[in-house]
């Protein structure tokens, strides 16, 4: 599937307090398409692990108006943690697009600071 | 209580009709700042003093000494990356190249994980812009492509685009129409007279398509637009009597890139053979587009600025801050008015963490989790003056309505580039 991360007012509104809960809640949850979440075997609210050759993370899924196929997390730690960066390129990380695979899982949420540190 | 106009400094609109109630040096109250305006000036954790790391653990400490510790750190790295730069005056950015030059390291700010390729469309084509005033005395159609300014520019609908009665526009929204192209629906599609719904990373060939119809071709479907949709709104584009396109994050970071924004600029230029039509990048923070127009004035290049022979050179993909951290060149970095350890790729995170980092920030940003120096600031717009540029390149002047003791990022920035001439060469500048 492909992630694109990009800005929401909520996590606007959390960007001088990042160490708060409500900065986690916003921003490690993403939306996804009913029909992706149904096959996958997802129920709305529940824990999804993103995996791609940058990294992993573990969100929380939502269904939303989204196409399938498509995955869109607000931009943050979680998103950054399956972003890449293409060196020799023009300077701009990849942070739309990004190609993730997706698998149900019963792994808890990282807080802000066990991803930073 | 005193009740005192600001300019809010929060996003490239720079919004010039906010007004704060003012008690004791306390803001008490905000009027007309959108949700974001709100939450900056009310919220945040504030550092409220000077620290420094020994030993693993970050321990308070005197200003001075933490400017001597920031200095050292410059003066021994031999690729120091100063980052950031988008949300403080165009005063301390001047200042900060300044710095940069003294101690040959590389500078660059956030255009580079936003609208860097934008300005290197802008490099290829140039810009038929104006300013927001001449879109909201004059336009009837609006086209916001890649971007959803309800939640990353809450006001820029209501000021200068879709809403406001302008001088040629009396009737405002009623004279007006909008088209949003973006690759899912948002909050501003919903508004839209018409929401074209694209598919990721196919910008560039629907601009092709665009311009290609512009002419009389007839064009094939094209990411995921029906031909005849495609055409129809070519005429739309062609019989406006004053068309903007906006554009933002959703071109530069996908697909083509800058070509992206070079393709949409040359649609604006063709479109310039049949009626007027501007465009315009969406700017985030509120002063980027002045870290850009300070740093083209004082060395020619608008953002990822390399020093380390001495003089100004560019070439994105390798002097940004991003290309030195992931490739390893970069050994100590000073980090102002941004948070790249919640905004970078997780490669540059983890290169970050393993050098001397520096920040300047008012408030406890993800960023001085990893800090070695830490140096509280004024919030400029609020705590200091200084000037600031909005998206549309009107520079406009940020005033301070609280004395919050705090130093400003200039005064910090100068004190570190004074200690910095002292450990080179033993004497102030």
């Amino acid at each position: 599937m492909k992630l694109i991360s990009g800005r929401t007012i909520e996590q606007g509104m959390h960007l001088e307090d990042k160490t708060s809960s409500g900065y986690k809640d916003v921003c490690s949850c993403c939306i996804m398409n009913r029909k992706d979440m149904f096959r996958l075997g997802l129920s709305d609210q529940g824990n999804v692990k993103l995996k791609n050759k940058f990294g992993e993370v573990v969100l929380k899924a939502c269904i939303g108006e989204i196409d399938v196929g498509l995955i869109f997390l607000p931009l943050g730690p979680w998103a950054n943690a399956v972003t890449g960066h293409e060196k020799e390129n023009d300077g701009m990380p990849l942070f739309k697009g990004i190609c993730v695979d997706v698998e149900k899982t019963d792994e808890k949420i990282k807080n802000v600071e066990e991803l930073i540190l | 209580m005193e009740r005192k106009n600001i300019i809010c400094p929060f996003c490239g609109c720079l919004c010039d009709d906010v007004y704060v109630d003012v008690e004791e040096d306390k803001i008490v109250q905000i009027f007309n700042g959108c949700i974001l305006c709100k939450a900056k000036l009310s919220s945040g954790e504030r550092v409220k003093e000077a620290l420094v790391r020994v030993d693993g653990e970050l321990v308070p400490s005197s200003y001075e000494d933490a400017v001597e510790s920031a200095a050292k750190i410059l003066v021994e790295s031999s690729m120091p990356v100063l980052y950031g730069w988008s949300n403080t005056s165009c005063e301390t950015i001047s200042q900060g190249i300044r710095l940069t030059e003294k101690i040959r390291g590389v500078i660059d700010n956030t255009s580079s994980v936003c609208h860097g390729p934008s300005l290197l469309g802008i490099h290829e084509t140039g810009l038929p812009t104006c300013t927001l005033g001449e879109v909201k005395n004059r336009s009837d159609l609006i086209i916001y492509w890649g971007c959803n300014p309800v939640h990353a520019h809450p006001r820029h609908m209501s000021r200068y685009t879709l809403m406001p009665r302008g001088y040629f526009r009396r009737n405002g929204l009623m004279e007006r129409e909008l088209i949003v192209v973006d690759v899912r629906s948002t909050d501003t599609s919903k508004l839209a007279d018409q929401f074209i719904k694209i598919e990721p990373g196919c910008d560039y060939e629907l601009f092709s398509a665009l311009r290609a119809a512009l002419r009389g071709h007839t064009v094939p479907d094209v990411a995921g637009i029906k031909s005849k949709t495609i055409t129809e709104l070519s005429l739309k584009l062609k019989n406006a009597k004053f068309g903007a396109l906006f554009f933002g994050v959703g071109l530069t970071m996908s697909g083509a890139k800058h070509r992206n924004v070079e393709n949409a600029i040359a649609l604006t230029r063709d479109l310039n053979q049949f009626t007027r039509f501007v465009i315009m990048p969406m700017r985030g923070h509120y002063n980027v587009d002045g870290v850009n127009q300070v740093l083209t004035w004082q060395t020619g290049y608008p953002y990822g600025v390399d020093f380390s022979r001495g003089f100004p050179r560019y070439n994105p993909g390798e002097y940004c801050a991003n290309d030195l951290l992931a490739s390893g060149s970069a050994d100590s970095a000073l980090i102002i008015a941004s948070d790249p350890a919640a905004h970078f790729p997780r490669e540059s995170l983890e290169a970050l963490k393993k050098i001397p980092v520096i920040s300047i920030d008012p408030f406890k940003s993800l960023t001085s989790l990893i800090s070695d120096v830490i140096f509280p600031s004024a919030i400029t717009g609020i705590e200091a003056s200084g000037t600031a540029y909005r998206m549309d390149c009107v520079p406009i002047t940020l005033r301070k309505v609280v004395d919050s003791g705090y130093k400003t990022d200039k005064e910090i920035i100068s004190d570190i580039l004074n200690k910095v001439v002292e450990l080179q060469h033993g004497s102030k500048v």
